[in-house]
């Protein structure tokens, strides 16, 4: 069968990484997007940022050849080479940044035209410088004409770039827009989920705690016939709910355990008021008999009483208290002793019994009553071969006690649990309570006769 | 337990994928790889409007079969020296070949031979430049779409009354040619007023609607462009004309065709702008690869009416 026990502790854990996750898948897809947006926003200043340094260059070399041509110094060659080389590196920066096909055409536009610039330029300075004449005038205008051109390639380059930046800002704004939204939902469903879940678990934990508590105020009154709680949990509530059952159970167990030994003690002490000699007395008394008998020379007499009180002094012991089976068997042979001098050789006593067994615990007065009842009912009758036999085996963890006869046998009704005499009841209880209910009595009828049996588990 | 957990992460996954934030890293990350393409062309439209976005379309398209790669100069509004300009600066630029709008006039055919003088192979779109060095023209043959459209008017109205003509410029003096010379077929046919389009055609609607009152006899219209025919028909509706007035037009714009559909509208004839874009750029790789091109590509002109539109 599965096992379907989740533990609190497990429920709470997993709702911890329910929640974990989320949050972790929020802050991830955030980072994500603010990193998206940053480097897309650097990506932008950037460019722009180098566009504007080409155009820069480009002006600061048209002002270094407007001022060439106003003073005729050389000084300003290297200045108009140097911003053009400028205008060119920073070009090659634009070059390696992300750029749309057609910002790079544009650029690639703008690079021939600085080229054309360029050699408009030189051309410029070249005549200017070499001749008098006017000449350079034409390479000039085209100079300046080409210089328009490249403020108006950067102006286009810049407005693509903010335009194709407006547009990646739409995606991304739709894309966050998107984002929000899912974030929105998840954050809805995961504060409706943890509410029900708070709202249900925690109703259910109190409301079974509160069960649990009830039954735990009534049995703590007393009362022990409460109903079974019921639980479908599967945590550890209901294994508090099905233990406490469980404890109950036992509780009213145990109780009617003592109940039954305290009645069984009430029916001993009876037995034993029955006969409310006073010990001393008797003993005392059945010593004097016995001496008297010693001195009269009648040793038999004197070996009855010896025995006689013997039992006496066994059968007054506690009735609760426990005794090895080698005591509960000597106590019998004084028993049979007492009889067989009543029945003389009429009666035939049989022992088998395994030895290492007699350390074994049995309660006190189990198996006296049997015999007892084996001579009143089995064996009265009989004028003669009457048997006895009783035999103590081990059978694995379990010892066997039978006791057998050859007498009439018994009735059936006559050894049910409800029939029973006294002493059997009192025998079978003492066994049930002592050996935890382990323990079995049998009653059979054989072809010879009656049939005893004890299986006891073993006990040290 | 992890059942949950397993679920929870699924549908994480399926909200990540419908996100879909690989397409926005697509499509806000340019890493273009850069061909090594063969040649550089620059394209100068005349304005940035619809038609000249097919054009222009038409043109990448071919580019990209052809490994070229295309800049584009366009304005919003057409001015004919920033036209030039533009011209002039992809001349400068040295590149391997325009495409241009052009008109024809002397100025656009100076700047058409200064770039042939340089190298430069220069393809004229939309009218011809007659007298210049241009490698090949393509587009309409304006001389027989004004025949065209004259004669489809001229028809309509029972070949007799009188016709407006408005020209989007005054250079498209080819169209106008084609118009009066059909119109020498009809001699119950007077056309009474032929008026032009500013380069911004924001006297479109006041020079339509000063057509139609003050000629009370108008009898049809020919529009030789989209906006101007679209304008027609609106300037009809209002002045209540709509089949009074026959308006024969050019373009395919949705207001058009809704017009058409309705009758405001008689018919309009339609070029196939993304054709003439594919052309031009064929036209200018036969130029760079030497191969024989022809003197004018004429692209085909459709003529549309209520039959035709397409039932919505």
């Amino acid at each position: 069968m599965k096992n379907n026990f989740i533990s609190i502790k497990e429920k709470l854990i997993v709702s911890y990484i329910l929640i974990l996750i989320i949050l972790i898948w929020i802050g991830g897809y955030s980072l994500y997007t603010i990193n998206r947006i940053s480097s897309q926003y650097n990506e932008f200043v950037e460019k722009l940022d180098t566009l504007s340094n080409v155009k820069n260059s480009i002006k600061e070399s048209k002002n270094s050849l407007d001022n060439l041509l106003l003073t005729r110094s050389t000084n300003y060659i290297d200045d108009i080479y140097s911003s053009i080389d400028t205008s060119y590196g920073e070009l090659n920066k634009l070059s390696r940044r992300n750029m749309t096909k057609e910002e790079y055409n544009l650029m690639v536009d703008l690079r021939k035209l600085i080229g054309s610039y360029r050699a408009y330029s030189e051309e410029t300075f070249r005549v200017a410088l070499g001749t008098a004449d006017e000449r350079y005038i034409i390479n000039y205008n085209n100079s300046t004409k080409v210089y328009n051109y490249i403020m108006e390639s950067v102006d286009e380059i810049n407005n693509k770039i903010y335009e194709e930046n407006f547009r990646k800002y739409k995606i991304i704004k739709e894309h966050n827009l998107k984002f929000t939204r899912a974030i929105i939902v998840i954050f809805i469903i995961s504060i409706s989920i943890s509410i029900m879940f708070i709202f249900f678990f925690s109703r259910k934990l109190i409301q079974n705690v509160n069960a649990l508590t009830n039954q735990a105020e009534e049995v703590s009154k007393g009362n022990f016939e409460v109903d079974n709680l019921k639980i479908d949990s599967q945590d550890e509530i209901g294994i508090l709910f099905n233990s406490f059952n469980i404890m109950v159970k036992e509780i009213k167990y145990l109780l009617s355990e003592v109940e039954n030994k305290t009645r069984l003690e009430k029916e001993a002490q009876f037995l034993a008021l029955q006969s409310q000699i006073n010990p001393h007395f008797l003993f005392n008394t059945l010593n004097v008999i016995a001496k008297t008998a010693l001195i009269e020379g009648s040793d038999n007499t004197c070996d009855l009483i010896e025995s006689l009180s013997d039992i006496l002094r066994y059968t007054l012991r506690n009735v609760n208290s426990t005794v090895t089976l080698e005591e509960e068997v000597y106590s019998l042979r004084q028993y049979i002793y007492i009889q067989k001098t009543r029945f003389g050789d009429r009666i035939k006593y049989i022992e088998n019994i395994d030895d290492d067994l007699l350390n074994y615990k049995i309660p006190l007065l189990s198996l006296q009553p049997i015999v007892e009842n084996a001579f009143k009912h089995g064996l009265e009758g009989k004028e003669q071969g009457g048997e006895i036999e009783v035999r103590i085996n081990s059978i694995k963890n379990y010892i066997k006690i039978e006791i057998r006869d050859n007498g009439k046998g018994f009735y059936p009704y006559m050894y049910s649990k409800e029939n029973a005499g006294i002493g059997v009841k009192n025998v079978r209880e003492r066994l049930g309570i002592y050996f935890k209910n382990k323990s079995l009595l049998f009653f059979y009828n054989t072809k010879e006769g009656a049939l005893v049996k004890i299986i006891i588990p073993k006990v040290e | 337990m992890k059942k949950y957990i397993l679920l929870l992460i699924i549908t994480i996954t399926l909200i990540t994928i419908s996100l879909n934030a690989n397409r926005m890293e697509e499509d806000t990350s340019h890493n273009v790889k850069l061909r090594d393409e063969d040649y550089h062309f620059i394209f100068v439209p005349k304005e940035k409007n619809e038609y000249w976005e097919e054009i222009e379309k038409g043109i990448l398209e071919e580019a990209e079969k052809r490994n070229v790669s295309i800049s584009i100069l366009s304005d919003k509004y057409y001015d004919k020296k920033n036209h030039i300009s533009k011209i002039d600066r992809a001349i400068e630029s040295g590149c391997d070949g325009i495409i241009a709008f052009t008109l024809n006039d002397s100025e656009y055919s100076r700047i058409i031979d200064r770039s042939t003088s340089m190298d430069i192979p220069f393809i004229a779109v939309e009218n011809d430049v007659l007298n210049s060095t241009r490698n090949s023209y393509v587009g309409i043959n304006n001389y027989y779409a004004g025949v065209k459209m004259a004669d489809k008017l001229f028809n309509t109205i029972d070949k007799s009354g009188e016709v407006g003509v408005i020209m989007n410029n005054e250079e498209n003096n080819l169209r106008l040619i084609g118009i009066y010379d059909e119109k020498k077929k009809f001699p119950l046919i007077n056309i009474t007023k032929v008026a032009y389009m500013d380069a911004k055609k924001i006297n479109t609607y006041k020079i339509i609607e000063e057509m139609v009152l003050e000629n009370k006899h108008i009898k049809g219209i020919i529009c030789n462009d989209e906006y101007s025919t679209y304008i027609a028909g609106q300037v009809l509706v209002r002045l209540n004309k709509v089949g009074k007035i026959k308006i024969i037009g050019m373009g395919d714009l949705t207001g058009i065709q809704r017009f058409v559909k309705k009758g405001v509208i008689e018919g309009v004839y339609i070029k196939n702008p993304e054709n003439i874009g594919m052309e031009t750029l064929d036209i200018l790789m036969k130029v760079k690869t030497g191969e024989f091109v022809e003197n004018a590509i004429f692209s085909d002109l459709i003529y549309f009416d209520k039959d035709d539109v397409y039932e919505e």
